[in-house]
Order: C-alpha cells, then structure tokens, then sequence
C-alpha cells in the first residue's frame, strides 16, 4: 500500500509524525434561471495532502498529481524541517484511538441513479412553483457531490470515508419600487431525496419577498431583538461557534479563553455543536482521522467546551473532539463547526411577541462575521416586522444587528419550543459545509443597525 | 513542464475536431506556498500545486462542459459534449486569433522565492516595522502568500495563447497582549516589492491608535471609509448592477439607464486589466479574448456594462473580455478584472478636516443587498477624529446606507490602494481605490 510507504518513508527521514489525505469528488452542479437550464456541469477531481510534523514545525504540501506524491512528501519534510529551526513554542497533539475503519453515509436515492435530465426536470417544476406575479426572475443552483476520503497517518490510523452532500438554493427576485432579493437554501448529507423538501419551502419563499417589496428601512439604536430558528442559528454560530474553535483559543485570539466553567451566557442556554447528527456539517471522522463526537460548548449558560483539533486539544490540556476540516485537499485542516445548535426552550412565538412589546422580528439571514478576539459580532436578517405593543406590525428590510458576543449570549431572556436547523456554508479562508438552528430566540437589548 | 502541459491543450482540441464540435479549453498550473506565523513566529509553510484543463464544447449552439486532469482529454471533451445536450441554445460565437498584447504581470524574483524562500526575511522585516511604532505591541499572526499561475487558452478557431503571472499578499494582524485590541494589515503586489518593513509599522501603527476610548457618545459626524472598507463595499453593493446578465435578466438597479449621471462627476470606474501589474491584470481573459480597458461609469455618467461570450450573446453584446474562471473546474462567468475607482482628489489633511469617524475595517460587508445596494455593517472599530488628530475609538457602531447613492456625493481621497481579495488560492476581486468620505451614512453607537 503507497501511502503506508510514503508514510513510513518520511517518518524514517526524521519526522515525529505524518499522515496523507487522499480525496476525490464526483460532483455535479445545474443552473436554472427562469425555467431554462443555464449551466450543467460534472467533474471529477482527486488530489492528497501530505502533512509532516518535525519537532515545533509543520510542513504542508497538497498536488493533484499522485505520480510526484513522493517527491511531494518530501518537500513537506523540508518545510516542516525549516520551520522547526526557527520555532521556540512546542507544538504537540493530543492521544487518540488508532482506527481503521471504512464509512459510508447511505444515500436513499442514489445521486448517480438520477439522471441530469431528471435533475433538470424537477428543478424546472420547483422554478413554475415560484413564478408569480411579483417574481421578475427565480434562479435555482443545484449541487451533488460524493467525496471519497482516505486518510493515513504514521501512527496506523487508516479510515475511508464517503460522504454524498445535496444542496439546492433559490433565489427570488421580485420589483416593485426596487429589486428585493429572497435567497432560500436547502442541502444535508444523503441523496436525492433532499431536494424534496423544496416544495415546503414556496410559501416561505413568496411571503417574504411580498414583505420584502413592502418594507420599510428599519429603525436604528438598540431594541429588543427576536430572532426566528435560522437567525438563531446564523447568531450562534457567529457570536458563539467561531469563538468556540479551539485554534483560536490557544492562540488567545477569542474571547472564550479561559472560559471553560464560567458563566457566559442566560441560564436557559445549552449549545451543542454536533458533527454525528444528520445535517448538511456531518461527518463520520474529521480531516485528521480523529472519531468525530457531539460537543456541548455551552450548557445551562456555563461554557463547558470548545471545538478541538489534536493541536488546539494538546494546547488546552484536552482530548480532541474531531474538529479539524478541510475544504478539499488541497488546503491543511482548521478547526470548524458542523451543525451547531441552540437547544430550545417551552415558550411560544406569540410569547415571546408579548413579552418584548416593543422591538424587531427578524427571520433568516444573509449571513454573518464575527471578530472573536475582539468578541464583537455582526449578522443580518433577510426580512424582519417591527414589534410595536406586543404585535408585529410593518414589514423591515436590509436589518443588520451588531454586539458584544458574551453581552448578547446573557441577554436570551426567551426561547420557544420549536426548532428547526438550516443548511449554511462557512468561511474562514476555506469554506465548508454546515449546518446552523434552534428555537426562536428573544434578546431583551442589541444594537441595530437602521436608517431610520 | 508548459511545453508538455501545451500538449495536452491540443490534445483536447483535436479530440473535439475529431468529434466535430467547437470549442475552447482552459488550461491552469497553480503553485501557491504559504508562510503562516503565530505569536511572531513562523508556525507552518504549506504548498499547494494543482493543474487542470476545463473543457467547453459548442455543438448545434448548445453549450457543455467538463474537466479534467491532464491525460484524461478524451473522456472531458466526451463529457462536455454529453452535458451541451441538456442546455438550452445560445449562439456563443468563440474568438478569433488577435494581436495580442503584452501586460506585465510575472516577476521571476516570487518564482525564485517559492523554490528557496523560508519566509525568514519577511518576517524579521515585519518584527522591525511593529517594534519601531512601541515595543508592547505584538505581531500576533498572519501570513504570507506567494503564488504563480500559468494559464492557456486555446479553441478550434486558432486561438492558442498563454501567460505566467505571480502574486504575493501580506496579512498581518499586530495586538496589544492583555487587551483585546487587534488591528490588521493586508497588502498585495503583483511583484516582489513589498517594504515589509512598513507593514509592520503600518500594522502596529492601527493597533496604537486604538489605545483610547472615545469619551462621548455623540457621533454625528461624515464618515471616512478606508480603502479595505471602500472595496468590498463596491464589489457587493455596485459591481454586480455592472454586470450586463443582472441588466438583461432585471436584475440590475442600472437598467435601462446607460448614458444617464449615476455618480458623482468626481466618480470614474473603470475595469482596466491592461494596467501593468495591477492585481487582476493580464493580456487576456479565460476565453481567450484579449484584454481593454473598458470604462464603466465615466465623471459619474453609466457608460456600460461587463459580458462573457455567453453573456454577450444572450444581449447580443460581444464579449468585453470578462470571461473569468475562478478554478478550471468551473465555466467561465462574467466577472469584474482589475477596478480602478479613479477621480480621487483630496489630500488627507482635506479629508479629515473637522472630526470624522474613520473606519478602516467592517464586518459583514459580504451581507449587504447585492441588488439595492443597501448596506449595515459594524466598523471593527471606528475611531473620532479631529482635525487629523486621533480622539480615541469606540467599539459597537454600526454603519448603514446605500452605496450606489452615496457614490452620489462621496469625496475621493488620493491614498490609492491595490487591494486583493482571495479564499485561498481562489482570486475573488481586485481593485485600485482610494479612501472616501461620506456625509450621508447612518451611523448607530
């Protein structure tokens, strides 16, 4: 076998350890734009990842030619080698089961029975579904991808994994006195029979470009907030998940460091981050070949985790968790977030309507950023509705809401008992697939970020 | 290695004459290695080279495509011809040999400094920079990238044409240990020309600046925009209503207005990839048409719009030399090239006349409403200023406006800033622009 070769190779050659992943991806993506496909594509790719560990110093070499693999393990020697000349701070990585074990996540229509006509087919019916009046265009993109991993690593873990993702996005246009923008995505690991859930989604879809066409620019200054599941799950993964990575706590770069049995958030808060469960961020082991297992970073408002590499793990005095993802093969693995959740609560919407009396209802997201050292986080809402005496009332668009991640997380005075998780991608120099939600969420005070 | 990877180009071509289909194929090698430092050492060296050929056929006017790695032409051309069945008709007409012109983009010392470079010497150059602003501050982390790429495009017409480029960007984040300020510093060249040195100091220089708090809560003042904030808000915000498929598909809030003042007459945007080492410069793009200058908004008059082939032909608009692929496992999409936010007049001390909030880094740009233009954002920090002397920072404050109207009135400073965007290996803007003040943004505390 070549890669317990090369392994053994760069080992006998004065590493302290190493490991290869070799990926490969069959992936399909379809455009569809006002009914007519646009883009079909399908490609094949493969490459591997050499990592070499030589005392304090990392070597890294990726390339998607397996015929210089050899050659390639030896450049990441050199890197690795030159690096410890110059590094003082001791690096290590924390104990962990040796695996060998092989993985599939079942697919229960299988991506590659499904013909691109069929795909097409029925992304044409999902398109006719949309087209309303209001709608000046509707664009679906649709991906499959099955990736095949192989890791390898001198300490005698060998794992292979498959992995099928299915996402689906749609986005609506419509115009009346400007062009608004509603985007809805759908995706999780399996096959075909994702996309399905498309259908459900149409009302969401057209109710909030309708109100989106009406809305007003949103007030401005800090008010209550309460955030719908999504919203709850983009503000999580923002103001908590990213803080919660375990490379950035060693390297004192979040404002969790040191957090660990300390109260940071409401009482009523549990998060977990979970990689086992099934959603768009599953995975059965994480990119070093470590058994990926559930984390539960905040319960009952104390921090009790975080998300944890071998490195970042070492560092701390912890076990890694399995957090260590990589895009694709070519890039090292980082620590990230799978599917990262807000455990929910007893009350209902209306509830927590009431008991804010005065604020602002905001439901999905166009995305976030979070500065974790700093611990300051920004996030906006597709579309939100103004809470005027314990009532929604006028339709907002383009809100933004921005805070402190510790003061935000003590100022979850409500949550409901309903819950829902969501399909996302997340970057931080790479970007990967994940997976955000919980229940709807009152924050009694945040900064918003209006004009009006 | 180029000569043979050549080859394979034009094994590709003649497998698609053989099936009797047009056609072009976009070959790419990418070399990227990058120095990673932490705690003011370098921590990790890691090297990625990848080479790939995309493949796109035109056959009956129906569009397909594939890719695949060198050697595997055969079964790419196949694939693509397979897919074109599937998509609807569109008269792509590919290029013809032209004259090609000649950009400067290569520098031979960046090639030379990912075969022997150790990033040993940048590194000490940014250790100086910091410590000359005050010996507390820290180079926290950051890196170095250095990359080459060479690209070929060929098609069944006779085009076949090749280039080598290099880039090198620098990231540095300096902190003041015990608190949790952080400041950040990016620069990016096409050369190997970088005062690291300055960096440094530049880097460490924003992190002191943010030692005092801003005393007051009253921030009803203009607002100055750095370059790293200017930027990315006109690539989300703008850019995208200059693309000619957002115009023809009513997508765009700059339809049906061409000739019509939407800027200020200060405002010039042009997308230039002729300009000798600009960031997204190059002789020409990944279909093979040869690179212009092509002015988009002229003294705030909208004079065009960007196409791809397939876009240009769907708007019967020939091509203007924005067929980009990020990867050659994507199809080329309209894409902006190099940008130059051009009319820029104020001096610094002109700008900062009186007390402004300056802001020199946002989060959450990327949410902004790419079809409005609307934008909320929070500045990471913003600092008062008053009469150029730094007043202190204060942390929350959120931005918000819409930034094709603030191009209405917004003052551009002459602090030109090649700025370079990326994820990773993948190249997502590059511009040219300048610091800008505005009298019309909501600012939130």
């Amino acid at each position: 076998m070549y890669l317990e070769e090369i392994t053994h190779y760069i080992m006998e050659n004065g590493a302290h350890f190493c490991d290869i992943r070799k990926e490969k991806q069959d992936k399909t993506v379809i455009t569809v734009h006002n009914g007519e496909p646009t883009l079909v594509r399908r490609g094949q790719e493969e490459g591997f990842m050499v990592r070499t560990l030589v005392e304090n110093g990392w070597g890294y070499m990726a390339s998607s030619n397996f015929h210089t693999i050899k050659k390639s393990a030896r450049r990441a020697l050199s890197m690795a080698k030159w690096i410890s000349k110059s590094k003082n701070e001791k690096i290590g990585l924390s104990d962990r089961e040796i695996i060998k074990e092989n993985r599939a996540i079942p697919m229960k229509k299988n991506i590659f029975d499904i013909s691109p006509e069929e795909k097409i087919l029925f992304l044409k019916e999902f398109d006719n579904n949309l087209q309303e009046d209001s709608v000046q265009s509707v664009t679906l993109e649709y991906h499959d991808v099955l990736l095949e991993k192989e890791i390898y690593s001198s300490e005698g873990t060998h794992i292979t994994m498959k992995i099928p993702r299915v996402y689906l996005s749609a986005t609506v246009v419509g115009k009346n006195d400007s062009l608004q923008r509603v985007v809805e995505k759908i995706g999780n690991t399996g096959g075909f029979e994702i996309v399905k859930e498309a259908f459900a989604r149409k009302d969401i879809i057209l109710n909030r470009l309708k109100a989106l066409l009406h809305a007003q620019v949103p007030p401005t200054g800090h008010m209550s907030l309460i955030m719908d599941p999504h919203l709850t799950g983009i503000f999580i993964h923002e103001a908590l998940g990213h803080a919660a990575e375990g490379d950035v706590v060693a390297s004192s770069h979040s404002c969790l460091e040191g957090k660990i049995g300390e109260k940071i958030a409401a009482e009523s808060v549990t998060i977990t981050d979970d990689p086992t469960m099934k959603g768009y961020g599953q995975y059965p082991f994480d990119d070093e070949g470590t058994k990926a297992v559930p984390r539960i970073l905040v319960k009952d408002g104390i921090c009790t985790d975080y998300i944890l590499d071998r490195e970042s793990a070492w560092k701390l005095g912890r076990n890694s968790n399995g957090g260590a993802r990589a895009e694709d093969f070519r890039v090292k693995p980082l620590v990230r977030m799978s599917n990262t959740m807000m455990k929910p609560g007893t009350r209902s919407l209306e509830e927590l309507i009431e008991q804010a009396g005065t604020g602002i209802y905001a439901q999905s997201s166009r995305g976030g950023e979070v500065d974790p050292a700093q611990g300051t986080f920004q996030f906006n809402a597709q579309v939100a509705y103004k809470i005027e005496k314990g009532e929604l009332t006028v339709p907002l668009r383009d809100v933004s809401f921005s805070g402190s991640i510790l003061s935000a997380l003590q100022s979850i005075s409500g949550l409901s008992s309903d819950f829902k998780m969501k399909a996302s991608e997340c970057g931080k120099g790479q970007i990967i697939p994940v997976s955000s939600g919980g229940p709807h969420a009152l924050l009694d005070t945040i900064s918003v970020g209006g004009r009006a | 290695m180029n000569e043979n990877f050549i080859d394979n180009v034009k094994t590709a071509i003649a497998v698609m004459k053989k099936c009797r289909v047009k056609g072009d194929v976009f070959g790419s090698i990418q070399n990227t290695l990058i120095h990673e430092f932490e705690k003011g050492e370098l921590s990790s060296s890691s090297q990625t080279e990848e080479m790939g050929l995309a493949i796109r056929v035109v056959q009956e006017g129906r569009v397909g495509f594939g890719y695949c790695v060198p050697g595997n032409e055969t079964c790419g051309v196949n694939r693509a011809i397979e897919l074109a069945s599937l998509s609807p008709v569109c008269d792509v007409e590919l290029p013809h040999p032209q004259k090609a012109i000649s950009v400067p983009v290569c520098d031979s010392n960046i090639i030379c400094e990912i075969a022997d470079g150790t990033g040993t010497d940048f590194l000490n150059a940014l250790h100086e920079g910091v410590s000359a602003v005050k010996n507390d501050i820290a180079l926290a982390h950051g890196e170095l990238i250095l990359g080459t790429h060479y690209r070929v495009v060929a098609n069944t017409e006779g085009v076949l044409t090749d280039e080598d480029s290099t880039i090198l960007s620098c990231g540095v984040h300096t902190s003041i240990p015990g608190t949790s300020l952080r400041a950040r510093e990016i620069r990016s060249s096409r050369k190997l020309d970088i005062d690291f040195e300055e960096v440094g100091r530049t880097a460490g220089g924003k992190v002191h600046h943010m030692r005092k708090k801003w005393g007051s809560d009253q921030l009803h003042y203009p607002v100055i925009l750095s370059p790293h904030v200017i930027a990315p808000l006109l690539w989300f915000t703008t850019i995208p209503a200059l693309m000619g498929e957002q115009v023809r598909t009513g997508q765009s809030i700059f339809e049906g207005i061409c000739g019509q003042q939407v800027a200020s007459e200060e405002v010039t945007i042009i997308d230039d990839p002729t300009r000798p080492w600009g960031l997204g410069s190059g002789s020409f793009d990944d279909e093979g048409v040869v690179s212009s200058r092509l002015p988009l908004i002229v003294k705030g008059i909208l004079k065009g719009f960007l196409y791809d082939l397939k876009d240009g032909a769907k708007s019967e608009k020939k091509s203007t030399g924005n067929g980009v692929r990020t990867s050659f496992r994507v199809p080329p999409q309209t894409k902006d090239r190099n940008i130059m936010l051009e009319g820029g007049k104020y001096k610094k001390d002109e700008l900062f006349e009186g007390t402004k909030i300056y802001v020199d880094k946002a989060m959450g740009i990327h949410t902004a409403n790419p079809i409005s233009g609307d934008f909320s954002v929070a500045a990471a920090p913003a600092l008062v200023i008053k009469q150029g002397e730094n007043k202190g920072r204060v942390d929350t404050v959120m931005l918000s406006g819409n930034f094709p109207h603030l191009l209405h009135t917004m003052r551009l400073g002459t602090d030109y800033q090649g700025i370079y965007f990326s994820m990773g290996s993948r190249k997502i803007f590059s511009m040219e622009v300048p610091s800008g003040l505005s009298e019309h943004i909501t600012v939130t505390m």
